[in-house]
């Protein structure tokens, strides 16, 4: 088997670190060691899992509410001319309002509760896949809807086997995005007053001037993030073998 | 026109139609007072130069969009709509990229709830009259395009259309693949004389398919000019390289540059 060139380059970064931190060109206030990380990481062993699961349970939450939310919003738009009249140009407005300018006006509203963090999380999700659903429905090849109307398929019939299968390539793209979207949305959503989680943690090692915590909980949310991402690859794999692209590696 | 096919029934009706593109404040003229008739089981093609608006009214038959004025009757009811019963191939690769062969051809019959044994049948024979029964779980992508041709007609055929409109379906193939194709649809409709309108912009292709050649102008307020196509029936291959065929061709043509 080929060694992975991208194990090279990470393997390089760490080796730095190592160099960097054991001779102690840097104070580990800002640049802490491995010993300094391990060492974190049991402190928090307590906390950590807990932690974990919580935040790993509000975005996968805010993060389907919020996919399904925003494609159908997006697949409304393109069915109902009259949803599209009436609610366009509100969301149109919406829509460009930074999501974490909102924080101040939900914990008003709705109160520090994890309802509101996951709520706040599938909002930023759903506002950009709506955008995008709408977009790649607008885009699909017309040759295939009409074929699929001549052979006598009815509205629903076309929306269910035509579109949605033809804008699916193109969703997963936004998916991803917004799925790494996601774990940002709800290190915000944990700094408004969360008292478990990892983003909370993340404030108390903060506080404390303990960076290798801080820097433990993000290669946590990496190690999440990335693990996310590469279900949803999988998933995209299987569901979009039909494609030209799925055939082409690298151009 | 000619008396004896006059009194047959008109499947589809044309009577003065007129059309326009409208951009912005302009308007584009396609056709005007446009007239055609074609008959039961008759196999018409429409010639054209591009851009004369042959596609367009084919579009306008099968219902996709609407003309302006006139007279478009099928079996003597107003076309408003799309009906599986006009079915459309068009020139443009339609078959559905993320379903199999077998899928593509079925879709018609399950969007109009024909269930069981029957569909299954259907699509089976339909598989084989076009000759792509060993690949029926293959992906369009793994395809040749004359390939997902066949599966575009098997597909139309199957869903058991009156009328079949066809859009320069061979428009964008090489010569051999066209060559095959083009045979292959001659034995299939001398099996079941589905009317056919079958717009091309190549003459040699309307002389060998047709039993009436329509050939419309640049002009939108020419009128169509019609030809009868006197080669009897089955159609081979050698009838392009035959005498009578080249003269005929070649008359067309002429007419065509001087405008009559």
């Amino acid at each position: 088997m080929k060694f992975p060139k991208s194990l090279i380059t990470i393997f390089i970064i760490i080796l730095i670190w190592v160099v960097i931190t054991s001779l102690k060109l840097v104070d580990p206030i800002f640049i802490p060691g491995p010993v300094n990380l391990v060492d974190s990481l049991l402190g928090m062993s307590d906390t950590l899992p807990e932690a974990t699961l919580r935040s790993l349970y509000m975005t996968l939450s805010g993060f389907g509410i919020g996919t399904i939310l925003g494609v159908f919003m997006g697949l409304l738009m393109a069915y109902s001319k009259t949803f599209l009249e009436t609610m366009g140009p509100t969301f149109d407005f919406i829509r460009p309002v930074p999501i974490f300018a909102m924080i101040p006006l939900f914990l008003l509203w709705f109160g520090p509760k994890v309802g509101t963090q996951i709520a706040f999380i599938a909002l930023g999700v759903s506002v950009v896949l709506g955008v995008s659903t709408y977009e790649s429905i607008k885009n699909i090849p017309i040759v295939y809807v009409r074929a699929a109307f001549n052979l006598g398929a009815s509205r629903t019939r076309v929306y269910r086997t035509i579109i949605l299968p033809c804008i699916f390539p193109h969703l997963v793209g936004a998916i991803r995005v917004a799925a790494a979207a996601s774990w940002g949305l709800d290190v915000a959503a944990e700094f408004m007053g969360s008292q478990v989680g990892l983003g909370y943690n993340m404030i108390i090692q903060q506080l404390y001037l303990n960076t290798g915590g801080v820097i433990v909980i993000v290669i946590i949310y990496c190690i999440l993030a990335i693990s996310l991402d590469l279900i949803i690859r999988r998933i995209e794999s299987a569901a979009t073998r039909w494609t030209e692209r799925s055939a082409m590696s690298h151009i | 026109m000619n008396e004896k096919i006059d009194n047959k029934k008109a499947e589809i009706e044309i009577r003065n139609l007129s059309f326009a593109y409208k951009l912005g404040k302009k308007k584009l003229e396609i056709f005007n007072n446009l007239s055609l008739n074609i008959y039961k089981n008759e196999f018409v093609c429409l010639v054209g130069p591009s851009g004369c608006g042959k596609s367009t009214l084919l579009r306008i038959i099968a219902g996709f969009i609407k003309p302006d004025n006139g007279v478009l009757l099928c079996k003597g009811e107003e076309i408003r709509d799309v009906s599986y019963k006009r079915a459309v191939v068009f020139q443009e690769d339609a078959i559905f990229p993320w379903m199999n062969v077998y899928s593509n051809v079925e879709y018609g019959l399950v969007s109009r709830k024909i269930d069981g044994k029957l569909r299954n049948d259907k699509v089976i024979k339909h598989l084989e009259l076009v000759g792509l029964s060993d690949f029926i779980n293959s992906y369009p992508r793994e395809l040749s395009y004359g390939m997902r041709k066949r599966v575009d007609i098997a597909r139309v055929l199957a869903n058991d259309p009156d009328i079949l409109l066809m859009d320069e379906p061979f428009g964008a193939l090489d010569a051999f693949t066209k060559e095959s194709l083009q045979l292959k649809l001659t034995e299939i409709w001398e099996k079941y004389r589905n009317t056919c309108l079958f717009v091309t912009h190549d003459l040699e292709e309307a002389l060998f398919l047709s039993d009436r050649i329509a050939l419309m102008r640049t002009d939108p307020n020419a009128p169509l000019l019609i030809y009868e196509v006197p080669f009897g029936r089955p159609r081979i291959a050698q009838l392009k390289t035959n005498i009578d065929f080249q003269k005929m061709r070649s008359n067309i043509i002429e007419e065509f540059r001087f405008g009559k």
